[in-house]
């Protein structure tokens, strides 16, 4: 172990370059440096190193192999806790079963000795989900069969109609007709056996696969299909029989648009995935499904435009999400937490939203968009701090009222992030900027005041913090006494307890209003955090405070990347643009794809995208005049 | 990476909670709208500040409604001290003032004219150095002593004095009477060869009459402290203090500083009563704004200066108290002949004045630079010195716009 | 096939060079221009910047027959280590000394105009500790900030000279010609060193896009002799000739006349992040290219351990001059007057060294 005044010496002042290629700084287009390795700046002066190549996200180092090395060390040491040796037979027991599931025992021949293991993994008879069905199969010989269900996640009427029907009923109906069939031998000519057979021509069911292990039949079954075993085979037919329960899709709850589609995402992943495709119906739309997570597999899609999305993109997002070992992930959040670029940072560096048109929108752009099931906000990525800042009615908007909405948010964000701060700072450093009527009137109010500015300022935004934080967590039935209370604590009860000086009411209050002008929800809540970090700054150096750590702030923002793409592009760096990064232009003039994305297609529509307007106007018109 | 850049932070954050050490609160803070210089009585000066009492302008803390303006004089109160500078009476105030004394609001320097005649040069240059200080505040020459000026200046309706201040000097938009120059001009006036500058002028009110009868007299003819009034609050503000060299040497009345402005192209308009040509002791009332900047031309003949001047002005009739019609456009040059003669008048006065107290104010020296091809041939050249014999010719030329809401006037019958 | 990927774009090097040849502009140095000048000092940032121009070709003809190197490898395969050494060991005076002087200057500026009872090591260890963030985050942190940071400072800029209109008094101009025309080349001439800072681009020039070096350099110089021009031609328009002379910072006292009505008064804290962001810029400027120097002469592969050294050694530089007005001295006498000279015989020797050996070729050649 080192000291830590000797680790706080490593980092202050030298850390292991992290494979960045040349002596100096990474590249914006990472990607293309993963073809060759890197020729550095410095020629052959750097022995010893290996030209790594450069990956989109954090790429591995030294530090970051380190620490897991120490982890598994730690839970090395765990294995001999109390618990563990008091229930040492269960323990056992759980492990044997996790050895089924990582090892992919097969399965056996015998239905029997299948339905033991099924049991013992699913906790039969403990378990009152797990459903082990036996049947017969009317063929004739009469088989044997398993039917494997969750109960109440499956559609008990898909599973009587198209599985246990036919099974059971109409299987021997079938069994004649086949035999009728000229040069017919025991039916074996058209099918290879009976397994065969009854996938092919017994389970009216829309999708069916088999498997020969039971790690894949557990995940079918705790995915609400029904895994169907018969005596003699040592193969299992996964039937489609999912069917539970979940919200309709109804209007977005965080994103409301007055003219634009009113639906939003649900908790529901193949309905999210249906609700974009029924926006853009291009074959090149791809729907990925990646299993995320250990002991919770789940599915989470990834979606892009295989004609549009610059595959590098497509392959990093794959690679993150394929790499997660976690155990709960099935929300936005919590994903997006294990994906992120910097998570140090306090900006969100993915796109979460609720409305489909929006992830469409994006997915035309050439951004990825990942749906996880379980959420009903998909994470479109990279995200870009102007991204952060629009909001899907700019566009839906004519381009006049979409900028000025735009410049309002801005003006929204600034006041948000720095109104307070330079209230402190101008009225207790810089008075002499104050108007001469103004600052009297403000002093005489601030007569009876007891506290100094910075106090005043900080209790009036840690209770409106207090309010806002009530307000979503206060039980709806309740939710309008909030705002009686919180007016009257802001508003009038302060200043007429001589405790704040009225000016400050207003401040507080354009500040709030500034803060909720900011379409993202997770971008709102770190500009809260901010401004608290230059209320401070400005108690402390006054407008100078200010600067110098908003000269930080904007250094470490530009310097953060989303899936390789820097946060603040178009504007540093500066790429090729439309007009619809800070203002938006007309929707003819969005003649390209955002160039940071480095989509396949740049041109997203002609020069002349309103072809009516030109002397050849109309489609199959011929020539002018 | 982030660990390193977090640390720096912290410890700088742990580093900066040593600072706050320009923290002030607003309510800490005595803030002084004007200063007034005079000759000291026990000391080389007299400084008088004039500081304000926000709770009454305010009308007190809580909310509660402002309270009429907390009665008279309530809204600010002068301290006059004894002290041999003016910015070391900066800290001389806090030994009687609870808050810290700050400067940066002040709108007035006020010197008396006993002073001015002395010479101000080294009161007014050195502060332009103190960072509170301010290049747009005024610089007002006092007929009386600076710190009855203040004291008694008591504006009538407004609770804030600064504000009074300001409005004050501002009224140079909308009469002739006020200069145009701020501490800025003023300064840059008193360095530059070849131009001098006028500060305003104030008094409080006169007692005794100014004049003996009621002969006719131009109204231009005032100037602060030769105002015959009664009512109105204290302080009056009219005319100009000619400066030369940081010395006061003259006063101007209100019409001359209207000339002055027009020279500096900061006339904006006057209203002047010109007598009736046809009608004795009628007036026609008409007024009169700038149309083009003057055009100044200078030619050195035997090393004197030869000066000309184009002033053209326009302006409509706003009365004309004889009925008579002037109004049609064949007989509107009755009106601007008239016109012109009286300006021209004005101008040849103000012009010989200036020549008189040997003080170019009206700044034709900054029209002579560009004879010359260098800087230094200019300052040879010693405007100053040859500017007493210079010859100046000046031609003014007024047209009529506009006449009003009455077309063509019929006379009483 | 090109080496190097353009680290910083064309758009984000210019705004680099020029904020790091203007900034200046904004501190005391202005005023020594108004001594050489006089009344017409407004002539010297226009010849000023045309002797720029001809040191910047002079710079890109030499690093570009050499792509993908910056200055002190150049040196260094020309000249050999030993009078490489003295050559880098100037950029690097030219580096921490510009920016210690101006870490001073704008800290002076702070305390006398906005935080007159703070104490100058605070100030100063808060601009450095700002700067330090940035610069150890690399040339593509620097540059971005600035880019970000150009739209407000250049509006802050314009504005500040545009809210002076109605104070301009354009009998300032005459007489024409100032203290005469020898006298006015003279001191431009002798004042060529305001543009030494175009030695930024040779140390990031591996990260320029090639074949846009040149078209950089020349964008950024004139850009950076227009804000040298408009800066100080405003203050002479305003204060006319003999009192701007006395001014210790003319852009401070610019903001400070603002008077657009009653409201309008008392600004200068609006245009406060004017004069931090662009001084923070230059200091992070420096610091990197510091750092560079020093890495390349040590052999390094990685800058970062060197900011923190070179921050602290600006630091200890900006403490060195007795007081503010030293500070200004000597940036005009050491760097602004005779650094570029220098800095041209330095170009001069290696593009004749190069030309002896036979080495180094055509930018196309090579990059190829």
């Amino acid at each position: 172990m080192m000291s830590w005044p000797k680790a706080m010496l490593k980092y202050l002042l030298y850390q292991k370059p992290k494979s960045i290629p040349s002596v100096y700084q990474s590249g914006i287009e990472d990607k293309l440096e993963e073809a060759a390795p890197q020729p550095s700046g410095s020629g052959g002066k750097e022995p010893g190193r290996k030209p790594e190549a450069k990956e989109h996200g954090k790429p591995t180092d030294g530090t970051g192999g380190k620490k897991p090395r120490k982890r598994v060390a730690r839970q090395r040491n765990k294995t001999g806790s109390p618990v563990r040796e008091k229930f040492v037979g269960k323990v056992a027991e759980n492990q044997s079963i996790d050895e089924i599931l990582q090892n992919k025992v097969k399965l056996v021949y015998d239905l029997e000795e299948n339905r033991r293991v099924l049991a013992k993994i699913f906790r039969v008879p403990q378990n009152k989900d797990a459903v082990l069905r036996s049947l017969t199969i009317g063929t004739d010989p009469p088989v044997k069969a398993l039917l494997v269900f969750i109960d109440g996640i499956t559609n008990s009427q898909v599973q009587n109609l198209a599985v246990l029907q036919p099974l059971m009923l109409i299987s021997g109906l079938f069994d004649r007709s086949m035999d009728e069939q000229p040069g017919a031998n025991g039916g074996t000519a058209f099918y290879k056996d009976l397994f065969d057979r009854v996938k092919e021509a017994l389970v009216p069911a829309n999708q069916v696969s088999t498997a020969d292990n039971y790690a894949r039949i557990v995940d079918d079954v705790l995915n609400g299909n029904s895994a169907l075993l018969i005596d003699g085979f040592n193969q299992a037919i996964l039937l489609e029989t999912k069917g539970w329960q979940y919200r309709s899709v109804g209007t977005p709850q965080v994103e409301a648009v007055i003219r634009g589609p009113q639906e939003g995402f649900t908790e529901q992943i193949r309905v999210n995935t249906s609700l974009i495709r029924k926006i853009i119906h291009l074959p090149s739309l791809v729907t990925e499904f990646i299993k995320v997570g250990g002991a919770s597999p789940m599915q989470c899609a990834v979606m892009y435009l295989d004609d549009l999305a610059n595959p590098d993109l497509v392959h990093e997002v794959k690679r993150r999400l394929e790499s997660i070992q976690a155990d709960y992930t099935q929300v936005t959040g919590l994903m997006e937490q294990l994906i992120e670029d910097a998570p140090f940072a306090l900006v969100p560096q993915v796109l979460a939203t609720e409305r489909p048109d929006r992830v469409a929108a994006n997915l035309l752009e050439g951004h990825v968009a990942i749906v996880v099931d379980g959420s009903p906000f998909v994470m479109v990525v990279p995200a870009t701090f102007f991204s952060l800042m629009q909001s899907p009615e700019d566009a839906y908007v004519r381009w006049p009222f979409g900028s000025f909405a735009r410049l309002i948010r801005y003006a929204g964000l600034f006041l948000a992030l720095l109104l307070p701060a330079h209230y402190v700072a101008i009225v207790a450093y810089h008075q002499e900027f104050i108007p001469t009527d103004l600052l009297l009137a403000m002093t005489g109010s601030r007569e009876k005041v007891p506290f100094p500015s910075i106090v005043e300022v900080l209790i009036m935004e840690l209770s409106f913090e207090l309010i806002r934080e009530a307000g979503v967590r206060i039980p709806g039935t309740v939710g309008t006494t909030l705002g009686i209370v919180g007016a009257l604590i802001l508003g009038q009860a302060a200043v007429a307890a001589n405790i704040v000086s009225p000016i400050l009411i207003i401040v507080v209050a354009v500040t709030a209003l500034g803060s909720f002008s900011i379409p993202n929800y997770t971008f709102s809540l770190s500009i809260r955090v901010l401004r608290f970090i230059y209320i401070f700054l400005a108690s402390v150096l006054g407008l100078l405070g200010i600067m110098v750590g908003f000269f930080v702030h904007v250094g470490l923002m530009v310097s953060l990347k989303s899936f390789g793409v820097p946060f603040i592009a178009p504007a540093a760096p500066v790429t090729r643009k439309n007009q619809d990064y800070f203002m938006r232009g007309a929707e003819w003039q969005q003649e390209i794809r955002p160039d940071y994305l480095d989509p396949l297609k740049r041109r997203r529509q002609p020069r002349i995208s309103r072809g009516w307007t030109g002397p050849a106007g109309r489609k199959g018109d011929s020539g002018p005049q | 990476m982030n660990r390193a850049v977090k640390l720096i932070l912290a410890a700088a954050l742990v580093l900066l909670l040593s600072g706050c050490y320009d923290y002030s609160e607003p309510d800490e803070k005595a803030w002084v709208l004007a200063m007034g210089l005079d000759k000291g009585r026990q000391n080389k000066l007299t400084v008088t500040a004039v500081i304000a009492v926000p709770k009454n302008i305010a009308g007190g803390g809580g909310g509660q409604p402002a309270s009429g303006g907390g009665g008279a004089g309530g809204n600010f109160f002068t301290i006059s001290m004894e002290a041999p500078t003016l910015l070391s009476t900066l800290e001389l105030l806090d030994s009687v003032v609870d808050r810290r004394v700050d400067l940066s609001h002040t709108k007035w320097f006020v010197f008396s004219r006993e002073l001015a005649e002395q010479g101000i040069a080294g009161y007014f240059a050195p502060i332009s150095r103190f960072y509170q200080f301010r290049r747009s505040s005024y610089i007002v020459v006092c007929q009386e002593r600076a710190e009855d000026f203040l004291a008694k200046g008591v504006p009538k309706l407004e609770d804030n004095v600064g504000k009074y201040f300001e409005l004050m000097q501002r009224g140079w938009r909308y009469t002739e009477f006020i200069p145009f120059d701020s501490f800025h001009q003023f300064y840059l006036k008193s360095e530059s060869p070849g131009v001098e500058p006028v500060a305003m002028l104030a008094s409080l009110n006169r007692k005794a009459p100014v004049f003996e009868s009621n002969s006719p007299k131009p109204k231009g003819w005032y100037y602060a402290g030769r105002i015959p009034r009664r009512g109105g609050g204290p302080v009056e503000v009219m005319g100009g203090a000619v400066f030369r060299k940081g010395k006061m040497v003259g006063i101007l009345n209100g019409d001359q500083v209207g000339v002055q402005k027009m020279f500096f192209d900061t006339f904006r308009r006057t209203i002047v009563d010109v007598p009736d040509p046809k009608h004795p002791g009628r007036y026609i009332i008409v007024d009169v704004k700038p149309r083009q900047k003057p055009e100044v031309e200078v030619q050195i003949v035997d090393g004197y200066p030869q000066i000309s001047v184009d002033l053209k002005l326009e302006g409509d009739i706003i009365s004309i108290q004889s009925g008579e019609n002037y109004t049609t456009p064949d007989r509107l040059h009755i009106v601007e002949q008239a016109v012109e003669r009286i300006l021209l008048k004005d101008i040849n006065d103000t012009v010989a004045k200036s020549q008189e107290l040997e003080t170019d104010f009206l700044g034709f020296g900054l029209h002579a630079k560009k004879l010359f091809r260098t800087w230094p041939e200019w300052e040879e050249y010693r405007w100053d010195e040859k500017y007493p014999g210079a010859q100046i010719a000046v031609n003014v030329d007024y047209k009529v716009r506009r006449v009003g809401l009455v077309h063509e006037m019929a006379p009483l019958r | 096939m090109t080496q190097y990927k353009p680290v910083v774009g064309v758009s984000e090097a210019v705004t680099l060079l020029f904020i790091f040849l203007s900034s200046k502009v904004f501190l005391t140095h202005v005023v020594f221009l108004y001594h050489e000048g006089l009344n017409a000092a407004w002539m010297i940032p226009i010849i000023q910047t045309s002797t720029g121009l001809l040191g910047l070709l002079l710079l890109v003809s030499v690093l570009n027959k050499f792509p993908g190197r910056d200055l002190v490898e150049i040196g260094e395969e020309l000249t050999g280590p030993y009078i490489n050494l003295l050559f880098a060991l100037y950029y690097l005076a030219v580096f921490v000394f510009g920016a210690g002087m101006t870490l001073r200057g704008i800290s002076e500026q702070v305390v006398a105009g906005f935080l007159p009872d703070t104490p100058i090591s605070l100030v100063v260890f808060t601009f450095v500790l700002g700067t330090v963030v940035v610069s150890y985050l690399g040339v593509e942190a620097v540059a971005r900030t600035a880019r970000f940071l150009l739209g407000v400072m250049v509006v802050t800029a314009m504005a500040l000279v545009l809210l002076t209109i109605p104070l301009w008094q354009f009998d300032a101009f005459y007489p024409l010609w100032g203290g005469g025309l020898w006298k006015l080349l003279a001191g431009a001439l002798k004042n060529t060193g305001d543009f030494v800072q175009i030695l930024l681009l040779g140390i990031i020039y591996p990260f320029l896009p090639v074949n846009q070096v040149r078209q950089i350099g020349v964008r950024g110089v004139i850009v950076a002799g227009f804000f040298l021009f408009l800066y100080v031609l405003a203050p002479l328009l305003i204060f006319t000739y003999p009192s701007a002379t006395e001014l210790t910072l003319p852009s401070f006292e610019m903001a400070r006349i603002i008077n657009i009505g009653r409201f309008g008064q008392r600004m200068e804290v609006v245009f406060l992040p004017v004069w931090v962001f662009g001084n923070m810029i230059f200091l992070s400027i420096s610091l990197y290219a510091g750092a560079a120097v020093l890495a390349r002469l040590c052999r390094l592969s990685d800058y970062r351990p060197f900011v923190l050294s070179v921050a602290v050694f600006t630091t200890v530089v900006a403490f060195v001059p007795r007081n503010a007005l030293q500070a200004a001295y000597w940036n005009h006498q050491y760097l602004s007057q005779y650094s570029f000279i220098i800095l041209a015989a330095i170009l001069v020797i290696l593009l004749l060294t190069a030309r002896a050996k036979g080495k180094g070729g055509d930018k196309n050649e090579q990059g190829g």
